[in-house]
């Protein structure tokens, strides 16, 4: 199983960096691999390659902002395989975040 | 990053406006602010976007402002859990209020308030800082994420 993830909130300065935190914790819980890039106030990190996007069972966008490169999640969007949640969402409740999209790989 | 005058633990303060005055008192002193009135401003208008309570006793409440001279992290903690917002039932026992400069890009400050936002996901660091007795410890344990990440 592998996820990845882009985390990116208004002001780009804590809530994106928690929730990229709270994904990658809950996953490691469950040995899930997974990988998250931040986009916020220190620029894009932790890039997702497109390779590393399509080799993923599912997507979580914890955003509440457009971001940069959405078009590389289009295909798994068409497939019904990506979650896009708000950033506070996933802090206050990761578990709940990572069940919704395990259940998009079913 | 993180001063020592802006780390307060087991304070009587008992709400989000109090906190926040207080907070912003101490930063304008410490010289961080060109305005207060600014700040506050921005900080209450991120609130209305999205509460920033975060769950587990924690509110991250902030302003992007360029009425923020340079970048900082404060820490307050209370004696007496007290209600966010009207919208959340969520009790907070501690703030991190955060100021950052609107048009200048603060890299290294921007890094330790990532490091330490990252921190507050993990129970045992957030039992680890309500058991500060005093402002001091909490800051020893702030510092210390802080001086890691330079």
């Amino acid at each position: 199983m592998k996820i990845v993830g882009v985390a990116a909130c208004i002001t780009g300065v804590a809530h994106t960096y928690m929730a990229q935190e709270a994904i990658e914790q809950e996953c490691k819980k469950r040995g899930i691999d997974c990988k998250v890039e931040t986009q916020g106030g220190m620029g894009i990190e932790n890039e997702l390659e497109e390779e590393e996007v399509n080799a993923a069972d599912a997507v979580i966008l914890a955003v509440a902002i457009g971001i940069e490169g959405e078009d590389r999640f289009e295909e798994k969007e068409e497939e019904g395989r990506v979650l896009t949640m708000n950033p506070s969402e996933v802090i206050r409740n990761p578990e709940a975040a990572v069940d919704r999209v395990l259940a998009l790989v079913g | 990053m993180v001063r020592k005058e802006l780390v307060l633990a087991g304070t009587e303060l008992d709400s989000r406006e109090a906190v926040i005055d207080y907070v912003a008192t101490a930063a304008d002193g410490a010289g961080l602010l060109a305005s207060k009135d600014e700040f506050v401003e921005a900080v209450y208008r991120r609130e209305e976007e999205i509460s920033t309570s975060i769950g587990h006793g924690i509110a991250i409440p902030h302003g992007k402002t360029d009425a923020v001279k340079e970048a900082f992290m404060a820490f307050v903690s209370v004696k007496k859990p007290f209600c966010w917002d009207e919208n959340s039932k969520d009790k907070i026992l501690g703030v991190f209020l955060i100021g950052v400069p609107q048009s200048k890009a603060d890299t290294l400050h921007l890094k330790a308030i990532a490091a330490i936002s990252k921190r507050l996901i993990n129970d045992d660091f957030r039992s680890e800082l309500f058991a500060c007795r005093n402002s001091e410890e909490a800051y020893r344990l702030l510092d210390e994420i802080d001086q890691g990440i330079k």
